[in-house]
């Protein structure tokens, strides 16, 4: 096959423009459940990809429609949470793709109400706490402290990152819950590394050393886990003496000197050390 | 072979389409210009197949529950897989280029994984910071997740089948897009070179020739005009300055990433 001329690309999201909020609503639910046609990089790519890279060169008033159609669809969502699971995860990763994080409260009331969340397939209830977590929702405590003792088995994890937020002594308290899988414990690592990286040395070593104390506690894959990071991350931090600073008072005017004689400028007057001390001569006025 | 497909439809079916076909030939979407050539130019499909899918387009077009172009998308999607299963020897390697969002994604929403998408797009860079070999825990949740959705293509080197295609392409967002022809892609995308092996437990099977059933309204699929060919070909896009060649691809089921091998290559 021969290359050919690249053919214009395509006509992106511009079809929204002008259209009632409505109309913009109605395409945006068949847009995510897939059924109309969106302008994807990989043929399988999932439909809330398009519309996220290409809504920033629409107009800021259709923008603002496409927000409030995704906020409209979430709300529907929350009232009524039965629907199509993959439709729900592209909703869901559209809000948080927006930054839609007023929607916080809606699925932070959602996901508190027992009884609603424990009658929804694993995955809408994964897509709920993922989506609240990757737009970091500040969510109280004690409603992770709930999670963690509600979730199913598969998804105990989830409420261990939540509690993270909250600090590593609330997260670490729950360990000893956690099934003994490997793909939980793989998981657990993971969290465990990159929050690492979030905190200074100091903090690392102050989770290490109470990790430690939560080791025996564990069930052994995830004690494996917890283990294998502690042993990367050190629990005492090297105090270091603050840097000494050698500096002569001698060796600076001498050198400011050498350099008022090289560019022949007035000559440089040394000054006694504490010269920054002394008061200036204010000029009088006349 | 689609002439002999449309022929073959009733006399109301037959008018919906070519009155559909010609109206996208007519507008102003270059887009949709192009999936109209791609339906005529289609030869990897069996002539029963053609007819079954022109038949339900047609269904969909005078049912006018849908727009024309929903109406051909919601037609493709019940006549998947239906070209030629590829015969062996099966090439033993093949390829994937994912924009890394989208692999997070996937990986996220795979059953076995409690990671966020943001998590794992950062296990990702991590990866890719490290040298590209994941550690035991990382290419165990690559291997339990899944690897794509719905129909999974996949691209091959056929001078060396043995090998990743990525191997022979360089490592660049640019020159993956060039030779994959992805003409959607911006330049600012970071794709994720996968590379997975056709044999073994989890592997894919059948690897199917691609045809417009699997492309649907993706209009940067290219027929092969080689009837006999048993894979697809992409058409590089222009300006091609390194020359890249056209790249074999197939099409298979959604599998897990069982069969990854590594490294795992960005391209940016």
């Amino acid at each position: 096959m021969s290359a050919s001329a690249p053919e214009p690309v395509d006509l992106g999201l511009k079809h929204l423009e002008g259209q009632s909020f409505e109309a913009v609503t109605t395409w945006l639910e068949s847009a995510l459940r897939a059924q109309v046609p969106l302008p994807t990089i990989v043929p399988d790519e999932m439909p809330e990809a398009p519309i996220l890279r290409l809504e920033r060169g629409l107009s800021e008033i259709t923008r603002q429609d496409l927000r409030n159609a995704c906020r409209t669809l979430v709300r529907r969502y929350v009232r009524q949470p039965q629907d199509d699971d993959a439709y729900i995860g592209a909703l869901l990763r559209l809000a948080k793709g927006l930054n839609l994080t007023d929607l916080v409260t809606d699925l932070h009331t959602l996901a508190a109400n027992h009884a609603v969340l424990s009658a929804l397939s694993q995955s809408q209830v994964k897509s709920i706490l993922f989506t609240l977590l990757d737009l970091r929702a500040s969510l109280p405590l004690a409603f992770w402290k709930s999670l963690a003792a509600s979730l199913p088995d598969a998804l105990s994890l989830i409420a261990f990152s939540g509690l993270l937020r909250h600090g590593y002594e609330p997260a670490l308290q729950v360990l000893h819950a956690l099934p003994d899988k490997q793909t939980i414990a793989d998981s657990l690592y993971i969290i465990l590394k990159q929050h690492a990286k979030l905190l200074n040395p100091t903090e690392v070593a102050k989770m290490t050393a109470v990790a430690r104390q939560f080791l025996s506690s564990c069930k052994p894959q995830i004690q494996q886990a917890l283990q294998e990071w502690v042993d990367e991350n050190p629990a005492v931090v090297e105090s270091r003496p603050a840097a000494k600073i050698s500096f002569s008072r001698l060796l600076l005017d001498t050198a400011l000197a050498a350099y008022a004689t090289k560019i022949g400028g007035q000559p440089y007057n040394l000054r006694p050390v504490s010269a920054r001390l002394v008061p200036q001569t204010l000029p009088c006025a006349a | 072979m689609f002439t002999a497909a449309l022929n073959s439809l009733t006399a109301d079916h037959k008018t919906a389409v070519e009155t559909q076909l010609s109206a996208w030939d007519a507008g102003t979407c270059p887009k949709w210009r192009r999936v109209a050539v791609n339906i005529r130019e289609e030869v990897a499909l069996q002539p029963r197949d053609f007819t079954a899918l022109l038949t339900d387009f047609a269904t969909e077009l005078v049912s006018a529950a849908v727009s024309p172009e929903s109406g051909w998308v919601k037609a493709c999607r019940q006549n998947q897989f239906r070209g030629a299963a590829m015969p062996p020897p099966l090439p033993t390697h093949l390829g994937r280029a994912v924009p890394i969002g989208n692999y997070a994604a996937i990986i996220s929403d795979s059953p076995s994984v409690t990671l966020t998408p943001d998590v794992c797009e950062q296990m990702l860079r991590d990866i890719h910071l490290a040298g590209g070999t994941p550690t035991p825990r990382e290419a165990r949740i690559l291997q339990q997740a899944r690897l794509g959705r719905y129909v999974m293509w996949a691209a091959f080197d056929a001078t060396h089948p043995n090998q990743s295609p990525f191997d022979y392409i360089p490592r660049t967002t640019d020159a993956v897009r060039t030779a994959l022809g992805l003409g959607e892609c911006r330049e600012t995308v970071t794709f994720i070179l996968m590379t997975y092996q056709s044999t073994g437990t989890g592997a894919p099977d059948p690897l199917h020739r691609p045809t417009i059933g699997e492309a649907a309204n993706y209009c940067w699929y290219r027929p092969n005009p080689d009837a006999a060919a048993h894979h697809g070909l992409t058409e590089p896009l222009s300006p091609n300055p390194l020359g890249l060649a056209p790249v074999p691809e197939v099409v298979h089921r959604e599998i897990n990433g069982d069969t990854l091998t590594f490294p795992l290559y960005l391209a940016v």
